[in-house]
C-alpha cells in the first residue's frame, strides 16, 4: 500500500541576495523523511550558503524552509536546532577545551526539561536528566566509535576523529534533519568509506540526512536523490544514474574544468 | 526663537558637529581596519589641543601648529600601537584595559608637566561675517572648513594605492594579506591616521573652548554614542551622526544647559532600540 | 599542581575553619578592613568573569555596584528601612535594571554592548552628581549599620562575618549556575558560539542570566559596602573603578570563575598599601601597572599554578 509520502523538509522559492550578486535563486526542494539527499555541484555554485541559509546562519532574502509543515525561514539558529534542523560544519568546529565526552555531552542540551530555575536549584529531576544525558552520551559515543577518545581535548584530534566529532555533536541533538556538510572532506578513500557507512548507520536510527558533498564516490554510495546546484540555481534532480546522464550538469561541471576552476 | 538665534545654534551645532566628525572618524578608522577599540582616542584629542596650545604660546604662527600638532598625535598613536595594541589587539577586554590604562598615564602627564591650569588662547581669526542681520564669527566658521578639508584628504587619501590597501585590510585582512599587505604596517598606518584626525580636532578646538586636561571624557562618551548609532566601521555613519550629535548638542544646550547630555542620551537610547547594529551597521558575520 | 580529587574537600574544610576564627588571629583594624573590601569587591569581579567568559566584556560593573550601594544608602536613610530589607531589594533592584538594559544590548552584539556600557559608567556617575535626592555630589551619609534587635554591627570582626558570609553566599550562588546545565551553556559559548547556536542554545538567553545575576549580586555587594562604610558618594562608581575591578579578575586568573576574583581582588587591595606613591604620580603609576598586566601576567595568578581547562571554580 502505498501513500503520500510526506517530505520531511520542504523549500520553496528560496533565493539570497547579497548586495545585488545572487547566491541562491528560486531554490526548491523537498527532503522526504528517511531519506539520504544530496546536493551537489561545482565550486562556488551556493552549496555552503544554501545550508546556511537553511540552518539559520544566514537569513533568506525571499522564499520559505517548511519543516514538518511549518515555515521555519525566520527563526534563529537555535529555535530550527530545537525543532531538530541541526546541521555540521564544513570547517571544523568544535569545543577546543572541552574533552570528547563533554563535546558530546553539550550536543544533548536539547534534550533538558528541567525549567532554568530547576537546574539552578539542582532539584532532584535536574539531577536525573543529567545521569540520563551522561548515560547517552556514552552511549552516543558507542555509536559513533569515539569511545576510546573520549578523554582528549578535542584541539587534540587528528582531523578525521574531529570530523566525526562534529557530526556526533549534531547527533547529540536527536535530529530530525541533520544537515552534512562536506562530510568526507579531506578524507582518504578508506576513511570515506567508514564515514558512509556511519552515515547509513545514522539513517537506520532514524535520521533524514540532507549532505553537501564533492566526494562523487560518498554521495553515489549514500544518496538515493541528488540535487544539482549550479550558481545558486538547481539543475537537475534524481537519482545518480538519472543526473549523470544530464546535459546540463555535465555541461556546469565541463565548463568549469575547462575554465580550470573546477 | 528668533531666526537669528536659530542661525546661531546651527552654526554651534556644525561646530561642535565638525569636530565630533573628526574624532568619530578617527575611531572609526582604528576600529574599522584593526578592531582596535582605543579608549584613549579621546585623550589623542586632549594631546592635540595641548601641543597646539604650546606650540601656538610659543610664537609659533598657527597653521604650522596644527599640522605640527596633528603630526604629533600620529606619531604618539604609531607609538602606542607598537608598544601597547599590536601584542594585545586579538584580545578586546585587554586592549581595551591597556588603553584605559594608557588614558591614565597620559592625563596625569600632562597635569604633571602643563600644571593644572586650562590653556587659553586667542583666537585666530578675528572679525565676523555678516549676512543680513546675522553675525557669525570667522572663527568658528573655520574650524567647520578645517574639518571639511581634513576629510576630503582622507576621501583622496583611500584612493591613493595606500589608501586602496588600508581599505582592502579592512573589509578583509586575510585576502589583503594574500595580494602582499602587510596588516600589521596597515593597522599601524590606521591607528596613525585615527590619531591624527583626533589631535586635529583638539587643536582646532583650542581657540574656541581652551585647552582643558579632562576635554577627552566628554568627548569619549559623545563619540562612542555617535559610533554606537552609526554602526561601528561605517565613515559615513560617523560624519552624518556626527553633524546630528552636534546639532542636538547646540539646541540641547540652549534649552536645557548641562542637561542636554540627558537628551542626547534618550535619542541615542530610542535610536539604539530601532536599530541595535547601528543605522549603517552591519549585523554581524552570522545571525549569532 | 592540582589538587586531587580527594584532598579536595579536607582543604576546603580547612579554609572554612581558617574564615571563620580569622577575627581572632587578626587583630590589625586596617588588615580587616582590606580583608572585608576585597571580599566584597570580589563578588562584583565574580559577576564580572561571568560575563566575561560569554563575551560580554563590560565596563560598568562599579555601576551595578554603586545602584545596589545607592538603592540601599537611599531605602534605609530616607524611608527607614532596615538593613536586612535594603540588601534584597538592592539587589532586585539592580537586576531588574539590568533585565531591561540587557534587553536592548545584548542583541546588538558585543562592540555595542562593550560601548554602551562604557557609556552607562560616565551617565550613572553623571545622574547621581547631579540628582540632589541622593545628595548629588556629595553622596548620601549617614547610612545606618546592620542590627540584629539590640546588636549593632560596629566593629571589623562583626562586619567581617557580614561580608564572609553575603561573599560565600554569592560565591555559592556562581557555583550553582556553574556545575548546572547553564553553566554548560554557558561553557559551550565560550568556546564557539556558533556551534552552541547549532546545538539549540539560545545564546541570548544565556547571556541575559549572566548578566542579570552579576548585576544581581553586584547589587548585594553595594548595599553591604553602603552600609558598611557608612556614606557612598557617585565618584566611587566610575569607569575607572569598573577598570580596576576587572583588573582584579585578570590578576586572579579570568578563567577561575570563583578563586580567581577572590584571589585577584586580595592581591590588588594589599599591594598598594605597601606601595606608597605620592598622589600626583599614582595614576601614572597605576596606569603603568595595568599595562604591564595586560601586556605580561595576563593568565593571572592562578594561570601560574593551574593550567586553566574551564574546570576552574
Amino acid at each position: 500500500m502505498t501513500g503520500l509520502k510526506v517530505a520531511l523538509l520542504e523549500i520553496r522559492h528560496l533565493s539570497k541576495r547579497f548586495e545585488g550578486l545572487a547566491a541562491i535563486s528560486d531554490f526548491n526542494l523537498e527532503v522526504n523523511e528517511l531519506e539520504i539527499h544530496g546536493i551537489i555541484g561545482p565550486n562556488g555554485a551556493g552549496k555552503t550558503t544554501l545550508f546556511n541559509v537553511i540552518s539559520g546562519f544566514l537569513p533568506a532574502t525571499a522564499g520559505s524552509v517548511i519543516f514538518k509543515g511549518e515555515d521555519i525561514v525566520k527563526l534563529p539558529v537555535h529555535s530550527r536546532a530545537k525543532r531538530g534542523v541541526v546541521r555540521s560544519f564544513q570547517l571544523i568546529n568544535l569545543f577546543p577545551e572541552l574533552t570528547v565526552y563533554e563535546n558530546a555531552y553539550v550536543g544533548h542540551h536539547r534534550s533538558h526539561k528541567t525549567g532554568l530555575i530547576g537546574q539552578f536549584l539542582h532539584t532532584a529531576s535536574a539531577k536525573e536528566e543529567r545521569k540520563i544525558c551522561a548515560q547517552k552520551t556514552t552511549e552516543l559515543l558507542e555509536f559513533m566509535g569515539l569511545s576510546s577518545l573520549k578523554g582528549e581535548l578535542a584541539k587534540n584530534l587528528p582531523y578525521g576523529h574531529q570530523k566525526t566529532l562534529g557530526i556526533c555533536i549534531a547527533l547529540a541533538t536527536k535530529p530530525s534533519l541533520l544537515m552534512l556538510d562536506e562530510p568526507v572532506a579531506g578524507m582518504n578513500p578508506e576513511e570515506t568509506m567508514n564515514m558512509v557507512k556511519l552515515i547509513q548507520k545514522i539513517r537506520d536510527n532514524n535520521v533524514t540526512i540532507l549532505l553537501v558533498e564533492h566526494d562523487m564516490v560518498a554521495v553515489a554510495n549514500l544518496c538515493e536523490r541528488i540535487s544539482v546546484l549550479n550558481y545558486g540555481e538547481k539543475i537537475a534532480e534524481g537519482s545518480m544514474n538519472e543526473i549523470k546522464g544530464s546535459e546540463k550538469v555535465i555541461e556546469a561541471y565541463l565548463g568549469k574544468w575547462e575554465e580550470g576552476s573546477l | 526663537m528668533s531666526f537669528t538665534i536659530f542661525v546661531q545654534l546651527l552654526v554651534n551645532g556644525l561646530v561642535m558637529g565638525s569636530v565630533y566628525v573628526l574624532v568619530a572618524t578617527g575611531f572609526t578608522v582604528v576600529y574599522g581596519t584593526a578592531k582596535v577599540m582605543n579608549f584613549a582616542h579621546g585623550h589623542f584629542y586632549m594631546l592635540g589641543a595641548f601641543i597646539y596650545g604650546g606650540l601656538v604660546m610659543s610664537g609659533v604662527h598657527w597653521a604650522i601648529s596644527l599640522v605640527l600638532a596633528g603630526m604629533a598625535v600620529g606619531v604618539f598613536g604609531l607609538i602606542a600601537w607598537h608598544i601597547i595594541f599590536k601584542p594585545l589587539y586579538q584580545d578586546v577586554f585587554l586592549t581595551v584595559a591597556a588603553s584605559i590604562g594608557m588614558g591614565l598615564i597620559m592625563v596625569q602627564g600632562i597635569i604633571v608637566t602643563a600644571g593644572e591650569r586650562d590653556i587659553i588662547v586667542p583666537s585666530v581669526f578675528k572679525g565676523v561675517l555678516e549676512i543680513g542681520d546675522i553675525t557669525v564669527p570667522i572663527e568658528k566658521l573655520a574650524i567647520v572648513a578645517i574639518t571639511f578639508g581634513v576629510m576630503l584628504i582622507l576621501h583622496f587619501f583611500l584612493r591613493t594605492k595606500i589608501g586602496k590597501a588600508l581599505e582592502a585590510t579592512t573589509i578583509d585582512r586575510d585576502a589583503a594579506s594574500l595580494q602582499g599587505i602587510n596588516p600589521g604596517r596597515m593597522f599601524g598606518l590606521a591607528m596613525a591616521l585615527g590619531s591624527v584626525m583626533a589631535g586635529i580636532a583638539g587643536a582646532v578646538v583650542v581657540p574656541y573652548l581652551t585647552a582643558q586636561a579632562n576635554m577627552g571624557n566628554t568627548i569619549t562618551l559623545i563619540f562612542l554614542c555617535i559610533v554606537v548609532v552609526a554602526g561601528h566601521g561605517s565613515i559615513k555613519g560617523a560624519v552624518i551622526v556626527g553633524i546630528l550629535f552636534g546639532l542636538i548638542k547646540s539646541i540641547g544646550y540652549h534649552f536645557l544647559g548641562s542637561m542636554d547630555i540627558i537628551l542626547l542620551m534618550v535619542i541615542v537610547a530610542i535610536l539604539m532600540y530601532i536599530k541595535p547594529w547601528g543605522i549603517w551597521g552591519v549585523e554581524f558575520k552570522r545571525t549569532i | 599542581m592540582r589538587l586531587s580529587g580527594h584532598l579536595k574537600i579536607p582543604s576546603l574544610m580547612l579554609a572554612g575553619v581558617i574564615l571563620i576564627f580569622l577575627p581572632f588571629v587578626i587583630k590589625n583594624q586596617h588588615l580587616m578592613h582590606i580583608i572585608i573590601l576585597a571580599s566584597l569587591e570580589s563578588i562584583v569581579v565574580m559577576g564580572f568573569v561571568a560575563q566575561h567568559n560569554l563575551k560580554l566584556i563590560t565596563f560598568c560593573t562599579a555601576a551595578f555596584w554603586g545602584m545596589g550601594a545607592y538603592i540601599s544608602g537611599f531605602l534605609s536613610t530616607k524611608l527607614g528601612l532596615s538593613f536586612w530589607s535594603c540588601l534584597p531589594l538592592a539587589g532586585i533592584g539592580t537586576a531588574l535594571f539590568a533585565f531591561i538594559l540587557g534587553l536592548i544590548v545584548i542583541r546588538s552584539g558585543w562592540v555595542t554592548f562593550l560601548m554602551i556600557s562604557i557609556v552607562l559608567g560616565e551617565v550613572f556617575v553623571e545622574a547621581l552628581g547631579h540628582m540632589d535626592i541622593v545628595g548629588g555630589w556629595d553622596g548620601i551619609t549617614g547610612i545606618p549599620r546592620p542590627a540584629i534587635g539590640t546588636f549593632v554591627f560596629v566593629s571589623k570582626g562583626a562586619y567581617y562575618y557580614l561580608a564572609l558570609g553575603l561573599t560565600s553566599l554569592c560565591a555559592v550562588i556562581f557555583a550553582a549556575f556553574y556545575k548546572s546545565a547553564i553553566g554548560k551553556a554557558w561553557t559551550a559559548i565560550n568556546q564557539s558560539p556558533e556551534l552552541a547556536a547549532s546545538v539549540g542554545i539560545n545564546i541570548f538567553k544565556y547571556r541575559m542570566i549572566a548578566y542579570v545575576a552579576a548585576a544581581f549580586t553586584s547589587g548585594l555587594s553595594g548595599s553591604l559596602y553602603a552600609h558598611y562604610l557608612c556614606f557612598i558618594a557617585p565618584h566611587t562608581f566610575g569607569i575607572l573603578r569598573s577598570l580596576y575591578l576587572s583588573i582584579n579578575a585578570a590578576v586572579g586568573g579570568l578563567y577561575f570563575f570563583i578563586s580567581g576574583p577572590i584571589i585577584g581582588s586580595i592581591i590588588l587591595r594589599a599591594v598598594p598599601e605597601y606601595l606608597r606613591i605620592t598622589d600626583k604620580y599614582e595614576p601614572i603609576f597605576e596606569g603603568a601597572v595595568i599595562i604591564l598586566i595586560a601586556l605580561f601576567f595576563r593568565r593571572g595568578v592562578l594561570g601560574f599554578f593551574r593550567k586553566s581547562t574551564l574546570r576552574g571554580l
